[in-house]
This record gives C-alpha cells, structure tokens and sequence, in this order.
C-alpha cells in the first residue's frame, strides 16, 4: 500500500523537490529521505486517502532542512553546480523568473501550468487551505507580472 | 506575453522526471519495505552523492624549467587527483602524495567505455580515487566540464556507478558523511574524470596493509536483481550486500601502516564562552590533512534567552517559522568566525576555509597536511585580522 501510494504520487514528490531545492540530485536526496521518515512514521497516517497531502508535507519540511543546512554550509561555490542549457532566450527568462521565486510560489505555479492542478486539487495535494494557494498564486503572479510583463488572463 | 504563452514557455523549460529520479525512488522503496530492521542505521546512507561539483575543468600544469641554458619540461605534479580537491590538500600537491599515492590500478573496456582507476591514495583517515570513463566512439573533448548531456552519453554505453556502496576485501560501505565526488572531462575525446573522497574513518573503516577494493563502475546491472527481497543469499548476516559478480571493477591498493603515521591529539581543557561551551574531540594530523573535531554545547537557559530575544526561528514573509532556533544558531557567528592559528595568534592556512561542517553539538575544521606541527595550536576568531585569543578553542 505504502509502496503504491508512493509511485502514484512520483511527479508530484519531484515536483516539490525540484522547486525547493533546484537540483536534481539533492532532490533525490531529500525525496529519499522524506520517504524513509514518511515508513518510519506510517502509523502515524490514520487515513490513507490523507497520504498525498502527508508526504508532501514531510518531504517540504525536509526540503526546507536541507536548504537550511546549505545556507549554513559553505562548502563550495554554488554555480559549479549549474549546468548550463542553451535555450532560446523567453524561455530563459521565464525559467529565470520563476527560479526568482520563493520555493512555495514556484510549486504552485508549476502543478498549476505544467501539471493543470486546479486550486483545491493542489490545496489537497500539499494540505494547506485553498486560500493560501490563491495567496501564494496571486503572488507569484504579481511577482512574474513585473519580470515578464504576463497578462494573466481570467482562469481558475 | 499572455499567459498562455507563459504556460507554454513554462511547460518547456520544466523538466520531466528524470530517470535517474526514478530509479532512486524505486530502490528507496524497494529498500524500506523489504529491509526494515535494517533502515534506520543503513539507508539513510545508501546515498551517492554524485553530481555535486560537476563542472570543474581539469587544471594540468605544466612547469618549464630553465636550467643553464638548456630547457627541460617537467610535469608540476604527478598526481592530478589533488588539482580537483585543493579546497580540502590546498594549492599545491601534499608533499607525501608520492608515497601514498599509487597509480594505473585497472584498465577495461566495457561496451566501448575504457574504464581506468588512475590514481587512489590513503591518509589513515580517508580514500582518495580518480578514476576515468572514456567513451571510444565520441570524439569531443568535455574541456568546460560535464553536462547532463554527457552523462546521459555514458549512460547510454550502460556503463557508470551502478549501486550505492563500494567494497573494501569484500565488506560493503555505505558512503559515509564528509565524502563526495566531483566529475569533470578533460581534454582527452570522450573521457570523464571522477574524483571521490570517502571518509572511511566516520563509518569505522580503516585500512592496512593490502586491499582490495571493489567499485560498481562497470556494466550497469539491475537493482532487481539485488534486491534482498528476490535476493536474500546476496546479502550478509548484518543486512549488508554481499560484492557482486558482476559490473564491478576490483584492483588492490597497499595502504601499508599508514594509519600509524597519524598523530592524534585530545587536548584537555575546554573553552567557555557565553554562547557555548567547546572542547576539542581530536585533532588529528594525517600524512594528507588535517582534522579537527570540536564537541560544543549550548546551555538550555542560553538557547531560551537567545529566543527569547530573536523570537522563534526565522521566518517567511507571512510570519511563517521556517527554521527554528537552535543551539547551532547561538554559536554560529563565533564557529564561522574560527581559523587556525599557532601560540602567537598567526593564522596557519591564511585563506584556507576549514569550517567544514557544523550541528547542534559538534563542528568539524578540515586542513591541508602540516608538515612542521606548531607547539600550540588554536581555532580562534578572527575579527580585524587579529585572532581574539580569549575566545579560542586549543586545538594542541
């Protein structure tokens, strides 16, 4: 069950990963770790139709930790990490603007412009209130507005 | 732009789930179903941290060496591995690499993939490797680093790190805390360079006389395959996977009695400040580096004054607790703030970021090798380039 429940929510573990951490590998790293605590902690799940919402929280909290520690940890310079991918130039602008925003505004936008969650399938996704998710939107929105000159046209 | 231009743009920079992704996730699964009892102590750390610093461009110097008259050409360092990691030996080859080092361990080719373990190397406390993929049918040089692309390239000859551990005389490792990898290409056509460096001492390995040592660098094989559910005879008694037969590269390297040429110290004393208490663990000076552990501890009443001050953690915009305090945030200007330095308060390493990592309750200060070793020896803060003695940890 554990194990069905994980696979069926790959793309969005990823998601949430990718958008916090911007790095393929420590997503693994902190998508890994969050699905060893989420067994760890299992019976602690008491609905197993809450088990989206469940891990996404876990694994955010992971990812935060992890940002956390890398804030802490100079090790290295950060850009030898970056590869860099030639691509036409709007979009470049527009993966630089998003990459511009808090890791929380960049999920919602992703789920909702790449993947077509809705507002409550991602309020129920990340268990947080459809409320904050139009927050959070409105504000990415705001922000990509002025990076991009969007014009967002009427939806959801 | 509109935004159904911005969904469209955005669509097409987002990545898919990479395979690689897939992949990990499906092992990690595999593994916490079928390998309970053994989680909590082995999984966590069934990591390969791969990737990290991809990127680095092999820096090989040349020296030209005029001598009366005549002009002589000789290579500035035999070792290359340590152009790679001067952030942990320094600048310059540590002056014992010749007798620790060994090179051209191994050499096969695999699906058109020469694989080659360059150089490997030993200082009591950690293992050094380089080796190097080189892909016979491409013929461009990756001299400006490797891109996901060209690890894509390897990927497709099937050949590459395969599984999460290596093999020391047969015993699986997980790879310990403090280690990493870093690739790059060179100017060689189609080549790939590796440099890993393992901690063994922080997974209670230790090595002596020779070994043989085993990487998952061949053909890659099927983590199906090894799963101990399907695979139980694979594994040992202590839950750990037995060496394959299969995708590995095995070669033998003499550590010798390299571990007696570490000197180690344990001062007594501790150091007693407001913010925290610190005590040097060890301090240990290996032909190749030097380590020094510091135990730290926050009184509980300084940790609630600190929050009471600077409230509970940081946060968002939205008053959202992001990070909570902790007793790593009490002492963290004064830990950032530490260089080594001798009895007189002169820096050792002027420039040499030794903070290597730090929690609640312990710091580690990683150096390269000291040939002469100082009488007295102290991490101490540094502010105005003057050290503050009064508030340095003795190190020796």
């Amino acid at each position: 069950m554990f194990q069905a429940e994980a696979r069926r929510i790959e793309r969005l573990l990823y998601r949430i990963a990718r958008s916090y951490l911007n790095d393929d590998q420590e997503a693994e790293d902190a998508v890994q770790d969050a699905l060893i605590k989420a067994w760890e902690k299992r019976k602690t799940l008491r609905d197993i139709h809450q088990f989206k919402p469940w891990m996404a929280r876990i694994l955010s909290n992971r990812c935060k930790d992890i940002l956390r520690k890398r804030k802490r940890w100079s090790f290295f310079p950060l850009e030898e990490d970056t590869v860099q991918v030639e691509m036409p130039e709007t979009e470049n602008a527009v993966m630089e603007a998003m990459n511009m925003l808090k890791p929380e505004l960049r999920i919602v936008m992703t789920l909702h412009y790449v993947d077509g969650y809705s507002i409550q399938e991602m309020a129920e996704a990340l268990g947080i209130p459809a409320g904050t998710v139009k927050t959070r939107m409105r504000s990415a929105r705001k922000q990509l507005s002025k990076m991009l000159l969007v014009e967002w046209e009427a939806e959801s | 732009m509109k935004s159904n231009e911005f969904k469209e743009k955005l669509t097409s920079v987002t990545p898919e789930v990479p395979e690689h992704f897939h992949n990990r996730m499906e092992m990690t699964l595999e593994n916490i179903v079928t390998q309970e009892a053994q989680m909590k102590d082995s999984t966590k750390q069934v990591i390969k941290k791969a990737g990290h610093f991809s990127g680095r461009t092999v820096a090989i110097a040349l020296a030209i060496t005029l001598m009366l008259g005549a002009v002589a050409f000789a290579a500035a360092t035999q070792w290359h591995l340590f152009d790679h990691i001067p952030f942990l030996t320094g600048n310059d080859t540590p002056k014992n690499a010749d007798s620790l080092m060994q090179s051209d361990l191994y050499h096969e080719t695999i699906n058109n993939v020469e694989i080659t373990v360059q150089e490997a190397g030993y200082d009591g406390r950690t293992l050094f490797l380089q080796y190097g993929y080189r892909m016979l049918d491409v013929d461009i040089a990756f001299t400006d680093g490797i891109s996901v692309e060209d690890e894509q390239l390897l990927y497709n000859h099937n050949v590459g790190w395969w599984i999460d551990n290596l093999w020391i005389n047969g015993k699986s490792m997980d790879m310990a805390n403090g280690s990493g990898v870093l690739k790059t290409g060179s100017d060689v056509p189609g080549e790939i360079i590796v440099v890993e460096y393992w901690r063994l001492d922080n997974e209670g390995f230790s090595l002596n006389g020779p070994v043989q040592i085993s990487l998952p660098i061949g053909e890659r094989q099927n983590l199906a395959d090894y799963s101990r559910k399907n695979h139980p005879e694979m594994y040992d008694v202590d839950g750990t996977l037995k060496l394959p037969d299969k995708g590995m590269v095995t070669f033998t390297y003499d550590a010798g009695d390299i571990r007696s040429q570490v000197k180690s110290f344990k001062p007594d004393g501790e150091t007693v400040l407001p913010e925290v208490t610190a005590k040097v663990r060890e301090a240990a000076f290996s032909p190749l580096m030097t380590y020094i552990t510091l135990d730290l501890k926050v009184d509980p009443d300084v940790l609630a004054a600190f929050i009471a001050e600077n409230g509970p953690g940081e946060k968002t915009e939205n008053s959202e607790v992001i990070f909570p305090y902790s007793a790593m945030d009490v002492f963290s200007k004064w830990i950032n703030s530490l260089e080594l330095v001798n009895g007189q308060g002169v820096v050792v390493f002027p420039g040499h970021y030794g903070l290597d990592g730090y929690g609640n309750e312990w710091a580690e200060f990683l150096y390269p090798y000291l040939e002469s070793i100082p009488a007295e020896l102290y991490l101490a803060p540094i502010e105005d380039d003057v050290a503050d003695m009064s508030r340095a940890v003795r190190v020796k």
